[in-house]
C-alpha cells in the first residue's frame, strides 16, 4: 500500500533487490505454518512427529520473520512512535527533531547489526547446532539478525540523507491521520 | 550516581525521547544500551545488545504470535469472518456499542486457545477492528476495544504467565488455571459494560443499526458464518483433545483457514501475498519493540530499580490490605515500562517472601499478578498489545488515539482489581470446590 | 571489598538457590570475612538458562548456572557426560563424580570452557528420571507407541528403544501436554509433580530410575573475574562449591522426599517398576553403552572418549563407596569433596 513513494528515494534496482529478504521472510512464514502442521498431524495420525521442528521454528522461522522483513519498516512509518510533542513543535524544530531521530534510529539498527557479528562468528567456528537425535545446524539463523538490522540501518540512512538534502519523505504527511468514518452515527 | 538514579534516570529519558518522535524500540533499546555502558561498561553494553536480539527473536512459544497474525489476516482478506460480523451486526445491533461487545465476547473465547495476550490481540485484531469500524465505530474506541480484550488472553486459561508463576511460586498450576476463569469472565463483562456506558454517554462513538430487522433476516444471516464456525471447532477441538498445544494452535488455526478460504473459493494470489507479507511487517515490526522492551528489562534488572522498589515495600509494617494497595501502584508503575514476564520475575523474589510471611494466599495473588501484569500491556508508554494492534491498524489511527482509547479500559479494570482484593473469593471459590 | 554478580535462573526456592548458591554466597561470605561479597540475580531476572552462557562470558555476571545440553556444540565433552547419565542412580556420588572427572581427570572438559573465557568448578546432579503418567505403566507393552516428553538425548533414545515417541513439548507447556494427551508420559524426577503442578494431572509415578541430569555447571566463573582474585579467594570459592555441589544434590533429594509424601494426597500413585520394566531399561544401558563412544566420535567429534568413560566408571565406583561410608551428610560429603578433589588443584594455576 505503500510502494510508489519509495520511488522518489531509492533508486528502482535497490527497490527489487530489497526484495528479497521480504521475500526470505514471508517463505520463513509458510514454512512454519505447513512444518509445524505436519508435525501435529504426524504426531497424531502416525505417532512420528516431523524431525526438528521445533528446532526449525525457534531458530530458522522465528529469527527470519522477526529480522528479514525489518527493512520494510523504514517505509510508510512502520516504525511505531508517539505524536504528542512533535506534533506541536514549529516547522523548522520538527525538521531537526526528525533528523535527530532518524539518526539516532540509524546508530541503533547499525549498533545491534554490529553487535551482532562477534556471535555469529563464534557459532560459525564452533559449528553450534540444536536437537537430539535428529539435529540442525544453527549458526547460520546467528547471521540474520546483522541482515535485518543491517538494512534497516542503511534504508534509515538513506532518508536521513534525503531529509538533509531538502526532500522530505513522502510519509511524512501520513503522521495525522483525518478522523475518516468517524461521525457517521 | 547509584545504580538505583541510573536507572531512574535511564525511564526518565525514554519519556523524553519518546515525545521527540524517536521510534519507540529505539528510545527502549537505545536507553538500555547506554545505561548498561553506564553502569557496567562497554563490554557488557555490547554483549547484552549482541545477545538479546537473537535470543529474544528465537523462541518456540512466541512462534504463536506470527501464527495468530497469520490466521487472523487470511481470515479478514478471504472474508471468512464477514458473515460472523453481520452476523453480530444484526443480532447486536440495537445494543448499544454491540459489536465491541461482541468483539470483546469473541477475544474471551479465543483466549481459552492460546496462552497469550499478544496472540488474542493479535488474532483477534485484524478481523474485529475493520469490522467495527465498517459499522462506523471511531478508530481510536474500536482499537481500544480490542487492545484492552486482548489482555484477556493471559487470564483465561490456558496462560503462559500463570505456568510460569506456578512454578515460580511453587504453587498449582491447575489451580491458578481455575482461578483465572471468573476473574476472566468479569473482565470481559466489565469491557463489555465500559463499552455500553461509553456508547450510551457518547453515541457518536458506535452508531446504531436504526432499519427494522426482521426475524427472518437474522436467521439468513446466520448461515454465512460456517466458514468462521469450521474455523473455532478446528482450533478448540484440535486444542481440547490434545491433538496441538496453544502454541501449535496457530499454525494449524493459520493452515485451516487458507484451507477454508480454498473452499470458499475466495484464495487467490492477492489474498495469499497481501496476507502473508502484512503478517511478517507485522511480526517483524511486533519484534522490534519487544527486543527493545526486553534490552530495557535487562537494563533495569541490572540497575536493581524493581527490586529496589520491592524491598521498600516489603520493608514496611502493614496489613495485607495495605500491602496489596502498595503492591498494585508497584506493578502499575512498572508495567507502564517492563514486559510483564520482566516485570514479574524482577519483583517475585523479593515480594514473595513478604507475601507468605503475611499469610497471603498465593493463588488469589497469582491471579492479581496476572491481571496486573495484563493491564501494564495497555499502560502507556510501554503497552504491547497496544502496539499489536498499532501494527494491524497501521497509519490510519495514531497510537496516541489508541492509548486513549484503551484508558476507559484500564479504569475499568482497577475496579476490577479491587473488587479482586476485596472480595478473594471470587478467585478463589472455584478453585476451592475442585480441590 | 569485591562485590561478585552472581546470576542463576532457577526460581528463588528452587533446590538450586536454597541449596546451592545460598550456602555457597554464606561460606564465601564468611571465609573471606566480608571481602568477598554478593549482588545476586535468581529466577532469570538477570539472564535465563540460555542467555547464561554469554552473559557470563561478558562479565556481566561474574558467576552463573549453566545447563550443559543447551549448548551441544560449545560443550561437546559436557555431551558425552550427559549421556553417561544412567551408568548410576546415586545423586551425591554422580556429583561429585563429575566433579572430580572435569576438575582432575579430563583436559579436554576443562579447555572447553577456559576456551570461552570460563572457568568449570562444580556440577550437581538431580534425583533419577521416573515415569510421570496418567495411565498405568506395569510393563514395556505399555510403554510401545506412547509420547514421551524428557530432558535430552539420552531419554530421546531410551524412548525409541522402547517403542515410543520423543516429542519435543517445553517446560512451560508440559503442564498442558500431559494434561491433554499431546504427551503420555513426562519422564522427569518426582519433585516434578510439585514444582511443575503434574500432580494436578498424573496419577502415576513409576520410580524406574532413568538416570540424572548431571551435566550441569553450577558456579561458572567468568575467567577474567577469576584472574582478578587472588589464590586464597579462589581457594574459597573452590571449597565454597562443594557445599554448594552437595547442597543442591541434597536439596533436590530432600524435595522428592517431600513430594513422595505428598503424593498421595494428590491422587498420585507411586509405583515400584515391575521387573520386566527394570530388565528392560538394563538391557537399555547395557546396549546403549556400547554405542557410546561411536557416538561420541560421530556426534560430538569427541576422538579419546574411551579413556573418559572408564575414569567416569571408576570415578562413580569410588564415590558410591564414598557415599555409602560417610552416609546421607551433605556437610561431611562436601568436606570429602573439598579433601578429594579441591585440596589437590593448585588455586594459582587453575583455569587460568
Ligand atoms: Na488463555
Ligand atoms: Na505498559
Amino acid at each position: 500500500m505503500d510502494t510508489t513513494d519509495s520511488d522518489h528515494t531509492h533508486s528502482r534496482w535497490l527497490d527489487k533487490v530489497s526484495r528479497i529478504p521480504l521475500i526470505l521472510g514471508g517463505l520463513c512464514l509458510l514454512a512454519m505454518m505447513i512444518q509445524v502442521t505436519l508435525d501435529v498431524a504426524g504426531k497424531y495420525l502416525f505417532s512420528s512427529p516431523v524431525p526438528v521442528t521445533a528446532e526449525m521454528v525457534t531458530y530458522y522461522y522465528m529469527v527470519g520473520v522477526a529480522m528479514f522483513p525489518l527493512y520494510a519498516l523504514e517505509r510508510g512509518s512502520s516504525l511505531v512512535h508517539v505524536e504528542i510533542v512533535y506534533a506541536h513543535l514549529p516547522r523548522l524544530l520538527k525538521h531537526i527533531v526528525r533528523l535527530l531521530s532518524l539518526a539516532l534510529a540509524a546508530a541503533y539498527c547499525f549498533a545491534v547489526a554490529y553487535a551482532a557479528v562477534k556471535p555469529a562468528l563464534q557459532a560459525y567456528d564452533i559449528g553450534t547446532y540444536s536437537g537430539t537425535l535428529y539435529t540442525v545446524i544453527t549458526w547460520p539463523t546467528r547471521f540474520f539478525p546483522i541482515v535485518g538490522f543491517g538494512l534497516l540501518g542503511l534504508f534509515l540512512t538513506i532518508k536521513a540523507i534525503a531529509l538533509l538534502t531538502g526532500r522530505p519523505p513522502a510519509e511524512d504527511r501520513e503522521d495525522e491521520p483525518p478522523e475518516t468514518g468517524a461521525s457517521s452515527g | 550516581m547509584s545504580d538505583i538514579q541510573v536507572g531512574l534516570t535511564g525511564l526518565g529519558l525514554v519519556v523524553v525521547l519518546l515525545m521527540l518522535r524517536v521510534p519507540i524500540g529505539v528510545a527502549l533499546g537505545g536507553v538500555a544500551f547506554g545505561g548498561i555502558w553506564v553502569l557496567f561498561g562497554p563490554r557488557a553494553a555490547w554483549g547484552i545488545l549482541s545477545d538479546i536480539p537473537y535470543d529474544f527473536s528465537a523462541h518456540w512459544t512466541l512462534s504463536s504470535i506470527p501464527m495468530f497474525l497469520l490466521m487472523g489476516y487470511v481470515s479478514y482478506y478471504s472474508k471468512i469472518t464477514e458473515g460472523l460480523f453481520k452476523a453480530a451486526q444484526v443480532w447486536l445491533g440495537r445494543l448499544p456499542g454491540g459489536l465491541g461487545i461482541a468483539t470483546v465476547a469473541g477475544a474471551a473465547g479465543f483466549s481459552a486457545v492460546t496462552g497469550s495476550s499478544l496472540a488474542a490481540s493479535a488474532a483477534m485484531g485484524r478481523i474485529a477492528v475493520p469490522a467495527m469500524q465498517e459499522h462506523g465505530y471511531r478508530p481510536g474506541f474500536a482499537a481500544g476495544i480490542v487492545a484492552a480484550a486482548g489482555t484477556i488472553g493471559s487470564m483465561i486459561p490456558p496462560s503462559i504467565i500463570m505456568i510460569i508463576y506456578g512454578v515460580f511460586a511453587e504453587v498449582s498450576i491447575g489451580q491458578l488455571f481455575i482461578g483465572g476463569v471468573i476473574p476472566g469472565i468479569l473482565t470481559a463483562l466489565f469491557y463489555s459494560g465500559t463499552i455500553a456506558v461509553r456508547v450510551k454517554l457518547n453515541p457518536a462513538l458506535a452508531p446504531k443499526v436504526t432499519s427494522q430487522i426482521t426475524w427472518s433476516h437474522r436467521l439468513r444471516c446466520l448461515k454465512d458464518v460456517w466458514p468462521f464456525m469450521l474455523l473455532v471447532v478446528g482450533v478448540f477441538g484440535g486444542l481440547f483433545s490434545g491433538i496441538f498445544t496453544p502454541t501449535e494452535a496457530g499454525a494449524v488455526g493459520a493452515f485451516l483457514a487458507f484451507v477454508i478460504a480454498g473452499f470458499m473459493g475466495a484464495l487467490n494470489l492477492q489474498v495469499t501475498k497481501d496476507a502473508i507479507v502484512e503478517t511478517i511487517k507485522g511480526t517483524s515490526s511486533i519484534f522490534f519493540i519487544a527486543i527493545g522492551a526486553a534490552l530495557l528489562t535487562s537494563f533495569l534488572a541490572i540497575s536493581g530499580v524493581p527490586a529496589f522498589l520491592s524491598s521498600l515495600i516489603s520493608e514496611l509494617e502493614l496489613s495485607q490490605l495495605e500491602l496489596m494497595l502498595l503492591i498494585s501502584l508497584l506493578f502499575v508503575f512498572l508495567g507502564m515500562f517492563l514486559d510483564p514476564l520482566g516485570c514479574m520475575l524482577l519483583t517475585l523474589p523479593v515480594l514473595l517472601p513478604v507475601l507468605e510471611a503475611q499469610d497471603a494466599n498465593l493463588i488469589w495473588f497469582g491471579i492479581l499478578l496476572v491481571k496486573f501484569l495484563e493491564i501494564g500491556l495497555i499502560t502507556p508508554p510501554v503497552g504491547l498489545n497496544v502496539f499489536v494492534i498499532k501494527e494491524i491498524v497501521g497509519n490510519k489511527v495514531p497510537i496516541t488515539q489508541i492509548f486513549a482509547g484503551v484508558s476507559w479500559f484500564i479504569i475499568s479494570d482497577l475496579f476490577l482489581l479491587a473488587l479482586l482484593i476485596l472480595v478473594p473469593s471470587l478467585v478463589l471459590w472455584l478453585p476451592g470446590l475442585v480441590s | 571489598q569485591t562485590v561478585i554478580r552472581a546470576s542463576s535462573w532457577h526460581p528463588p526456592k528452587h533446590p538450586g538457590v536454597i541449596g546451592g548458591y545460598d550456602p555457597f554466597m554464606n561460606y564465601v561470605k564468611k571465609e573471606s570475612n566480608g571481602e568477598l561479597d554478593f549482588k545476586f540475580w535468581s529466577g532469570g531476572s538477570l539472564s535465563n538458562a540460555k542467555s547464561t552462557l554469554p552473559t557470563v562470558r561478558n562479565g556481566i555476571a561474574d558467576i552463573g548456572v549453566l545447563a550443559l545440553t543447551y549448548f551441544p556444540a560449545e560443550f561437546p565433552y559436557a555431551q558425552l557426560v550427559s549421556n553417561m547419565a544412567m551408568f548410576s542412580e546415586n545423586p551425591p556420588a554422580i556429583a561429585a563424580a563429575v566433579t572430580e572427572l572435569v576438575v582432575l581427570d579430563c583436559k579436554p572438559c576443562r579447555d572447553e570452557f577456559t576456551s570461552k573465557g570460563l572457568v568449570f568448578t562444580s556440577s550437581y546432579s538431580t534425583t533419577p528420571y521416573t515415569l510421570i503418567s496418567k495411565t498405568p505403566i506395569e510393563s514395556p507393552a505399555d510403554l510401545k507407541g506412547k509420547k514421551f516428553r524428557s530432558a535430552g538425548t539420552l531419554w530421546d533414545r531410551w524412548a525409541n528403544y522402547v517403542g515410543g515417541t520423543a516429542v519435543n513439548v517445553s517446560s512451560a507447556e508440559m503442564f498442558e501436554a500431559l494434561d491433554r494427551g499431546g504427551v503420555d508420559v513426562a519422564v522427569f524426577s518426582p519433585s516434578a509433580l510439585k514444582s511443575f503442578s503434574l500432580w494436578d494431572i498424573a496419577k502415576y509415578d513409576v520410580m524406574l530410575g532413568l538416570g540424572t541430569y548431571a551435566a550441569m555447571s553450577l558456579f561458572t566463573m567468568n575467567q577474567s573475574f577469576w584472574r582478578d582474585l587472588t589464590p586464597e579467594q579462589r581457594k574459597i570459592l573452590l571449597d565454597g562449591s562443594a557445599l554448594g555441589v552437595m547442597g543442591v544434590t541434597f536439596a533436590y533429594m530432600d524435595s522428592d522426599d517431600d513430594v513422595l509424601k505428598q503424593a498421595k494426597q494428590h491422587n498420585v500413585n507411586i509405583v515400584k517398576p515391575g521387573e520386566s520394566l527394570v530388565k528392560q531399561r538394563d538391557a537399555f544401558v547395557e546396549e546403549d553403552s556400547k554405542k557410546l563412544q561411536q557416538l561420541a566420535k560421530d556426534q560430538y567429534g569427541i576422538q579419546d572418549a574411551e579413556p573418559i568413560i572408564t575414569r567416569y566408571r571408576e570415578l562413580l565406583k569410588k564415590w558410591e563407596g564414598i557415599v555409602n561410608e560417610v552416609g546421607p551428610d551433605r556437610n561431611k560429603l562436601a568436606e570429602r569433596m573439598q579433601q578429594e578433589i579441591y585440596s589437590k588443584v593448585d588455586p594459582k594455576t587453575y583455569g587460568m
